[in-house]
């Protein structure tokens, strides 16, 4: 029994001790506090109101705490050195409160803005904006109506180099608008109407048909151009696929500043 | 595969074929099959002794001991007489005198429980085999009792938590780690049937409660090629049949679930049932008996049947579990899952054939769920029947045991995400598997078991894996013994589940894709064993798993589950050591186990936020240290039982933040944006470290002469440790595991 007793009090002394190793500090903490403090979603542009979102990282959507937000946000045009406190307006999705602030005051071509948000303890998050700049420039005039082949010419001058333009040209065919997304272009691009028709009428059997032709099958002559240039701190395409390799300093999402609009020509849609 | 490879495999197969030529016989000798039984219920008897000697010898001829059939064969005896000596602790020994011609010969044993057995307390029959060697446990129906668990007897999880290397990540989910290998890449086998997941969801209990179990073997791993489709542990559980002799049972009520089991013969000494059934009652006792809500039920049955006869044993066993319940406290997504396991198995040892050989088939089908409660949004399954053969052959004077399995699986998916779209696939697979396993007894200090499997299926290149167990006794003898396992490891199919939300269990099965190579794995493990004096026993093990293609998933920031697994590579490695001390009353043993579990897998494959080309990480179950002290006493008929567990803490994943994602040319105002859990490095922290003591205390009092009432109290976590579970990082809750938890059970017994 002797062993028995020396066994028990080994054990005894090995909980003892291994329960004050183990440690009484139980606390956990569970968010990288020190890493993100808003999403900020958002662009600049010069068509409507401009709103941005921010949304506290360390909150979940659909809690109670969501309804409101620790937060000042501030915008500031870098080159006027105007600034001004953005103001909240609460929009409700499904039960899900978001943040959105307005921006008032109106946006420059080439100007740079800051967007600073603010916790109560002082910690920001921060993001720039830099608006597209330059003149857009179509050749042929809108006065002037074009062949099905002939070429117009869609020029951005005078932009910066890291400056990007989306393009997409619609036609108007049996009673609808047919789109032909290109997607990003150079900042110069040749349209040529036929291959526009070509490429928006999928469905249709042109092959047999001259593309002189292609126009004539058009219900009206408009070519309907729309346009986003972007300004040349336009986060990545990545960026959309991995939020967190965003351009938001101490937050994550997407902030910007873009020009979007939509122009017409006109083709020769009679039949020879 | 390579030429090499393939020059290995046919070799390998060739020898197989070999083995498989009819009529190639090269004993003239005689052969002796015995099978033991209990004289008490009839049950076979594993770990018997069994000894051939001539008569007036001490040194015998030959010597054996039972398997889980009670089945020894004793081979290449010359034909004379001879002293047979059958022993098993606890029983009456054996002894008769026979005389053996050359062929084969059957001879039955029943074996009386000893007379002071019968006098005192019932203390189970200890196995003449020891219960460790390299790579693998043995363990006894009767040591899952000194584990103290919430009533009202013991089970097969709440022992296994109390080994090295084993590691639970709570008290709820029924998620089990075995040296490194996750839940799904371990094999659990009851009665040689596959289940895929019958651990329940209060992690205390298991479809293999102390009373259904006869012996389970825990191959933590470098098994032999006798399993297969298990990259890291095979769980080899062995159901008793029932008693052969008289009806017994048991009716049983505790805090945490009530059971009821009922067996006796439907022909007395041949044939026999048995039927069990538990059922938690938990989920309506926490609230009124402790304060808090345990929103978790479960319920099982096993059935079985068993014929003995001189010349073959069968049995059919039936499995059938379900749990459901919520592991997280806002009891926001509810679990379930079903297992559903029928099958049978022969071993024939008739004395006309040359050769025993068994059968064995069945079905396993498993299916889990998970969504708003009475709403499952995710469901994933997988059914598989199957038929095996297996005969056992001697070559070059040595056994050899040869297999052919088939198998025909059903895997289906439905993965609907909020946000995300809905997920879908089935595929059905078949499967031809081919084995054989030899015990090569070099010398009497040597013994050597190569094994080799391969596998043809329709869409996946046929695989050759080969394996090896070395087990050296420097003193001829069992009381030392120095292990060595290597072997390589493939699996068919793998697991995906979220590993960033430890409070989701649900688990998606698929076979890997056409072009996609197989989760495959290297074991190498060396172990040392030591037996001082009859009652204390030392060892000591390091091992080293290589794992190739693991599914894992995707770090996608949307909240779900990317059914598209990434592959990554892992590396596990560790040492465990164990000192068990058993001296009359007296038990203890103290278990340290340390391992280091490292996966990695290409960056942009899994979506992580890290530098680098190659991302390497700790997954959660990486718990690099481990003691466990567990002791019982005896004394007055009561019986007291300690158990204190030592976790260092695991890695978890901190919470970036959570964001309301927009398109960049999404207006604020207009779009709600999609939900994304935005996380940190993968697995960057790790949570507080982890222990608890339980106990208990056990009486039996005897009503009348078949009568017995146990009583069972103890308390788990009795100093009220408050160890974390998880952190929900929905509802931004921490999730701890059980508090303190007193209970009092009752079992009423007839036997």
């Amino acid at each position: 029994m002797l062993i028995v007793k020396r066994i028990s009090w080994c054990f005894i002394a090995l909980i003892g001790v291994g329960t004050l190793l183990g440690g009484c500090d139980n606390t956990l903490s569970p968010f990288a506090e020190d890493a993100g403090l808003y999403s900020v979603y958002g662009y600049l542009s010069f068509s409507g109101s401009n709103f941005i979102r921010v949304k506290d990282l360390n909150t979940p959507p659909t809690s109670d705490s969501s309804q409101s937000l620790d937060a000042t946000v501030r915008l500031k045009n870098l080159q006027t050195g105007r600034s001004e406190t953005l103001v909240d307006s609460v929009v409700v999705f499904d039960g899900v409160y978001t943040h959105n602030f307005r921006m008032r005051q109106p946006v420059k071509l080439g100007d740079t803005y800051r967007l600073t948000v603010e916790r109560s303890d002082g910690r920001q998050a921060k993001a720039t904006a830099t608006m597209p700049g330059g003149t857009l420039n179509i050749e042929p005039p809108r006065s002037d109506t074009v062949d099905c082949t002939d070429e117009i010419l869609f020029n951005f001058q005078n932009t910066r180099k890291q400056s990007s333009v989306s393009l997409a040209v619609a036609v108007f065919w049996e009673g609808g608008i047919q789109w032909d997304n290109r997607g990003i272009i150079d900042k110069s691009t040749t349209l040529v109407p036929a291959n526009v028709v070509f490429q928006a009428l999928p469905d249709y059997e042109l092959n047999s048909i001259d593309p002189e032709q292609y126009c004539a099958l058009l219900d009206n002559p408009e070519l309907r151009i729309a346009y986003t240039q972007y300004g040349p701190d336009w986060p990545a395409d990545s960026v959309f696929i991995d939020p967190t390799s965003s351009r938001i300093e101490n937050g994550l999402g997407v902030f910007g500043g873009l020009r979007q609009d939509t122009v017409s020509r006109y083709v020769d849609i009679s039949r020879e | 595969m390579d030429r090499p490879g393939r020059l290995v495999c046919g070799f390998l197969l060739g020898l197989l074929g070999l083995g498989m030529m009819p009529g190639v016989v090269w004993a003239q000798d005689a052969t002796l099959r015995v099978v033991v039984t209990s004289a008490r219920d009839g049950g076979p008897l594993q770990g018997a002794n069994v000894t051939l000697a001539i008569p007036g010898a001490e040194e015998p001829r030959q010597a054996g001991a039972t398997t889980h059939d009670g089945y020894v064969a004793l081979r290449d005896v010359s034909p004379g007489r001879y002293t047979i000596t059958v022993s098993y602790l606890g029983f009456e020994t054996h002894q008769d005198t026979l005389r053996l011609d050359s062929g084969t010969r059957v001879y039955n044993v029943s074996l009386s429980v000893a007379t002071q057995q019968l006098t005192g307390l019932t203390v189970e029959g200890r196995s003449a085999e020891p219960a460790r060697q390299v790579g693998l446990e043995t363990i006894r129906s009767a040591e899952l009792s000194r584990i103290p668990t919430p009533g009202p007897e013991g089970d097969l999880a709440s022992y296994l938590q109390s080994l090295p290397g084993v590691v639970s990540t709570g008290d709820r989910g029924g998620q089990l780690y075995i040296q490194g290998g996750s839940p799904t890449q371990n094999r659990y086998l009851v009665d040689g049937l596959p289940v895929v997941k019958p651990f329940h969801i209060s992690s205390f209990y298991s479809a293999f409660p102390q009373d259904l179990v006869q012996s389970v073997d825990l191959y933590a791993g470098g098994f032999g090629a006798k399993y297969g489709e298990a990259l890291s542990s095979v769980l080899d559980v062995r159901l008793r049949p029932g008693n052969m002799k008289q009806f017994d049972g048991r009716v049983a009520l505790g805090p945490h679930l009530a059971s009821v089991r009922v067996e006796g013969p439907i022909d007395r000494g041949s044939e026999s049932f048995l039927l069990s059934t538990r059922y938690s009652l938990v989920e309506q006792t926490a609230g009124p008996l402790w304060g808090d809500e345990a929103p978790i039920g479960f319920h099982d049955v096993t059935g079985r049947y068993s014929v003995q006869s001189d010349n073959y044993s069968c049995n059919i066993t039936g499995v059938r579990t379900h749990d459901r319940g919520s592991l997280d406290a806002s009891q926001t997504r509810e679990h379930s899952w079903t297992n559903t396991v029928l099958g049978g198995r022969c071993l024939v040892y008739e004395e006309d054939f040359d050769r025993t050989f068994s059968i064995r088939g069945g079905y396993s089908g498993f299916e889990n769920r998970v969504g708003s409660p009475g709403v499952p949004e995710q469901v994933a399954g997988r059914w598989r029947s199957y038929l095996l053969l297996n005969y056992d052959e001697v070559f070059l004077g040595q056994p050899i045991d040869f297999g052919a399995r088939f198998t025909v699986g059903q895997y289906d998916a439905t993965i609907n995400e909020q946000f995300v779209g809905v997920d879908r696939f089935s595929r059905t697979q078949g499967m031809v598997r081919l084995h054989w396993s030899m015990d090569w007894n070099v010398n009497d200090y040597l013994d050597l078991s190569p094994s080799f499997v391969t596998r043809v299926t329709l869409d996946v290149e046929p695989s050759a894996e080969p394996r090896l167990r070395l087990t050296y006794q420097p003193d001829g003898t069992d009381q030392q013994e120095l292990g060595l396992a290597l072997g390589i490891y493939r699996q068919l199919d793998g697991g995906l589940r979220d590993l960033r939300d430890a409070g989701n269990v649900f688990t998606v099965w698929r076979p890997p894709l056409r072009d996609q190579p197989l989760p495959s794995a290297f074991h190498g493990i060396l172990g040392y064993n030591q037996r001082f004096r009859g009652w204390f026993e030392a060892s000591v093990e390091g091992y080293v798993k290589r794992l190739y293609n693991i599914p894992v998933t995707r770090w996608t920031p949307e909240v779900g589950l990317d059914t598209e697994p990434v592959l990554a590579d892992g590396l596990v490695h560790g040492a465990s050591a164990q000192l068990e001390a058993e001296e009359g009353p007296f038990y203890a043993s103290i278990g340290y186990g340390w391992s280091a579990v490292t996966y990695e897998a290409s960056t942009d494959d899994l979506g992580a936020w890290v530098d680098g080309q190659i991302f390497s990480y700790s997954p959660a179950h990486d718990r690099r240290h481990q003691l466990n002290l567990v002791s019982s006493y005896q004394w007055k008929g009561i019986t007291a039982s300690i158990r204190w567990q030592y976790g260092s803490g695991r890695p978890f994943t901190k919470v970036y933040g959570y964001n309301l994602s927009l398109n960049p040319t999404q207006r604020p105002t207009e779009a709600p944006g999609t939900a994304q859990t935005i996380y940190e490095r993968p697995f960057g922290a790790r949570l507080p470290s982890y222990h608890r003591l339980d106990f208990s205390f056990k009486r039996s009092f005897i009503l009348t002469n078949r009568l017995a009432l146990d009583v069972s109290a103890g308390a788990i976590n009795l100093y009220d440790r408050r160890n974390i579970f998880y952190f929900d990082a929905d509802t931004l809750q921490r999730v701890n595991q059980s508090p303190l938890f007193p209970y009092l059970s009752f079992s009423l017994r007839v036997d």
